[in-house]
C-alpha cells in the first residue's frame, strides 16, 4: 500500500487489528511530527481527501528496535493489505508477516512508497543502528533499494510471491543506503524493545 | 521517430543554439556552470521529449549493445565520487562530454544509452539470462521493451520504459559481476541528471511572481528529493546550473544531502533567488532535474 500521506507525505505501510480495531501502520518519526505539531490525535490523516482518522500509537524514541506508529479507526469497507504497485496477478496477497528470525543478508525485498513507487533490493545487514539526530534505533535492516523523501512509513515486502509482510521503511544514509524496521519488531514488541503490538490484516484467499 | 528525424532534430538543435557569446562559449558561460557543450545533451532530452521515450529509435550516438560473445562490453561505469562535497555545480569533463544520467542506481549512462535498441530482454548473453529469471520471479513487468544502457565488465543496467499508469517513467534492473552476474537493485525510476555526492531537486516559480520577456531573476521553490529528517534544504542548495538554447531555458538544481542517517519525512522547500545570465525572452523554461525536463512556465508579454 503506498500513496497515503498527510501534510508530511508520509507513506502509510500496513493495515492491523490493534484492540479489536483496524488501523494503519506507518514510521513512528512521522506520527512524532503530526504530536510534535498538533497535540495527539489531533490531526486526522488523509488518502486522496478521504480521512483515515487520528494518530493512536508511536514507537519512536532512543534506543528502540522500530520506528512505528498507528492512526486511523478504519471502516470495514477498506480492503486487507495487497501489493499494489504488483504486475502479475500472484502478487496480490499479503499472507503473513514474517519473524523476525526468518530474514537473512542477500534476501531480495521491496518498498513500495509513494515517492519511489515499487523499489527492489536485497538485505545488506540485520543489525544495523543508525542514528537519526541522536534517536539510535537498533536492529535495523539495512538495505541497498532506491528511497527517497516521502518514503517514510511504508511497506516492505518480500521479493517472493506470495508477498510477506516484512517491514517499514525509516530512513536512508547517503544516496544508497535505506534502513526499515522489522515487521516483527513492530507488531510483536519484547520488553523495552518498542513497537506498537498489533497484527497484521492479512489478504483473505 | 527514425534515426535521420533525430539527426535533424539534434542538428537543429545545435544549429539553433545561441551564438551571441562568442567562438568560446566556455569563456562566458563558464559562471553558467554547464559546459556549453552540454546544450546538446539537453537538446537530446528535450527531444526525447518530443519523441516518446516508449518508441524504440537508434541513434548514430554509440550505446552499449551485447556482442556476440559471453564477455561484456566496455560501456559506462560507476560515476567518480569526489572526496568532498563539491559548493556547486561546476563544469566538470564529463558533464561536458554528456550530461550523465542515472536511475535509481548509481551506474550512470548517456542520454544516447536510451535510444538504443530494445529486446534487451532476448539476448543470449548471461546478464541477459539473469534479467530473465528476474522477470519470471519478481514484480517486475514481463512486456518486451527493455534496453541495456549500462554493460561494462563489472555492472549492467537494463531499463524498461513505464506505462503512463505505472506511475514511473522507467523499470529498472541491475545486476553485478561477481563470477557471475549476480541482481543488485530493480524497481520503478525516474531517470534524473548524476551530479555525484549531490542530489538534483525539483523547482517551481514560487507564488505568483508574473515573468516577463526581459526577466533575468527567477523567485524559485527548491524541493529536496533526498531524505533529510523533514529540513528544509534552505542553505545546501547549490548555485544552479542553467543551459540557455533558443527555445528553452533549463535549469538544473542540485542539494547538498545531510551526513549520516536521515528519515524520509519531506520537509519544506526552500526559497532561492536565481539571477539569469540572459532575458528569459520568449522561451520555455524547463526543470532539468528529471528527463524528459518537465515545463515550468514561459514569460508573458508585457501588457
Amino acid at each position: 500500500m503506498a500513496g497515503v500521506s498527510n501534510d508530511w507525505g508520509c507513506t502509510v505501510g500496513f493495515g492491523v487489528w490493534m484492540d479489536g480495531n483496524r488501523r494503519f501502520l506507518t514510521a513512528g518519526h512521522c506520527v512524532q511530527q503530526v504530536v510534535d505539531a498538533y497535540g495527539w490525535g489531533g490531526w486526522i490523516w488523509f488518502h486522496q481527501n478521504v480521512s483515515l482518522g487520528y494518530s493512536t500509537d508511536e514507537s519512536w524514541y532512543d534506543w528502540s528496535y522500530a520506528d512505528a506508529g498507528a492512526m486511523g479507526n478504519v471502516g470495514s469497507s477498506i480492503h486487507a493489505n495487497r501489493v499494489l504497485y504488483s504486475t502479475q496477478p500472484s502478487w496480490f496477497g499479503m499472507y503473513s508477516a514474517q519473524l523476525r528470525t526468518q530474514d537473512w543478508v542477500g534476501m531480495a525485498i521491496c518498498q513500495s512508497g509513494q515517492t519511489s513507487g515499487f523499489a527492489c533490493g536485497t538485505i545488506q545487514s540485520r543489525t544495523a543502528t543508525p542514528v537519526y539526530n541522536g534517536i539510535h534505533i537498533q536492529m535495523q535492516r539495512k538495505a541497498n533499494y532506491l528511497v527517497q523523501m516521502g518514503d517514510s512509513g511504508a511497506p516492505v515486502i518480500s521479493q517472493s510471491s506470495p508477498s510477506l509482510a516484512v517491514g517499514l521503511q525509516s530512513g536512508k544514509d547517503g544516496l544508497y543506503i535505506p534502513y526499515y524496521s522489522h515487521i516483527d519488531h513492530v507488531l510483536a514488541p519484547n520488553g523495552g524493545t518498542g513497537g506498537i503490538g498489533a497484527a497484521l490484516w492479512t489478504y483473505d484467499y | 521517430m527514425d534515426v535521420r528525424l533525430l539527426g535533424d532534430r539534434l542538428g537543429a538543435h545545435k544549429d539553433r543554439r545561441r551564438g551571441s557569446r562568442g567562438d568560446d562559449p566556455l569563456r562566458t558561460r563558464r559562471s553558467n556552470l554547464l559546459h556549453s557543450a552540454s546544450g546538446s545533451v539537453v537538446a537530446l532530452l528535450l527531444s526525447l521529449a518530443a519523441c516518446g521515450l516508449d518508441n524504440p529509435a537508434s541513434s548514430d550516438q554509440p550505446s552499449p549493445t551485447f556482442g556476440d560473445g559471453a564477455a561484456p562490453e566496455s560501456a559506462s561505469a560507476l560515476p567518480d565520487v569526489p572526496g568532498s562535497t563539491p559548493d556547486a555545480l561546476q563544469t566538470p569533463p564529463d558533464i561536458a562530454d554528456g550530461l550523465p544520467l542515472s536511475c535509481g542506481s548509481p551506474l550512470t549512462f548517456n542520454a544516447a544509452a536510451l535510444l538504443g535498441p530494445a529486446g534487451a530482454e532476448t539476448a543470449d548473453h548471461p546478464v541477459a539470462i539473469a534479467l530473465r529469471e528476474l522477470i519470471s520471479n519478481s514484480p517486475l513487468p514481463s512486456r518486451p521493451g527493455w534496453r541495456i544502457v549500462v554493460l561494462n565488465a563489472t555492472h549492467a543496467l537494463f531499463l524498461l520504459p513505464a506505462l503512463a499508469d505505472e506511475g514511473s517513467a522507467f523499470w529498472n534492473a541491475e545486476f553485478e559481476h561477481r563470477g557471475s552476474w549476480v541482481y543488485v537493485r530493480s524497481g520503478q525510476c525516474d531517470v534524473r541528471p548524476n551530479f555525484g555526492v549531490l542530489e538534483p531537486a525539483h523547482w517551481e516559480l514560487s507564488g505568483d511572481q508574473i515573468l516577463r520577456p526581459d526577466s533575468r531573476s527567477l523567485d524559485i521553490s527548491v524541493t529536496e528529493l533526498g531524505c533529510a529528517s523533514g529540513e528544509s534544504p534552505d542553505g545546501r542548495v547549490v548555485p544552479a546550473a542553467v543551459v540557455y538554447l533558443e527555445t528553452s531555458v533549463t535549469i538544473f538544481i542540485a542539494t547538498r544531502p545531510l551526513p549520516g542517517p536521515q528519515t524520509c519525512v519531506p520537509g519544506p522547500p526552500a526559497r532561492v533567488a536565481l539571477q539569469l545570465s540572459e532575458p528569459i525572452g520568449d522561451r520555455q523554461l524547463f526543470d532539468g532535474s528529471v528527463v524528459p525536463p518537465e515545463a515550468r512556465g514561459a514569460a508573458r508579454p508585457a501588457p
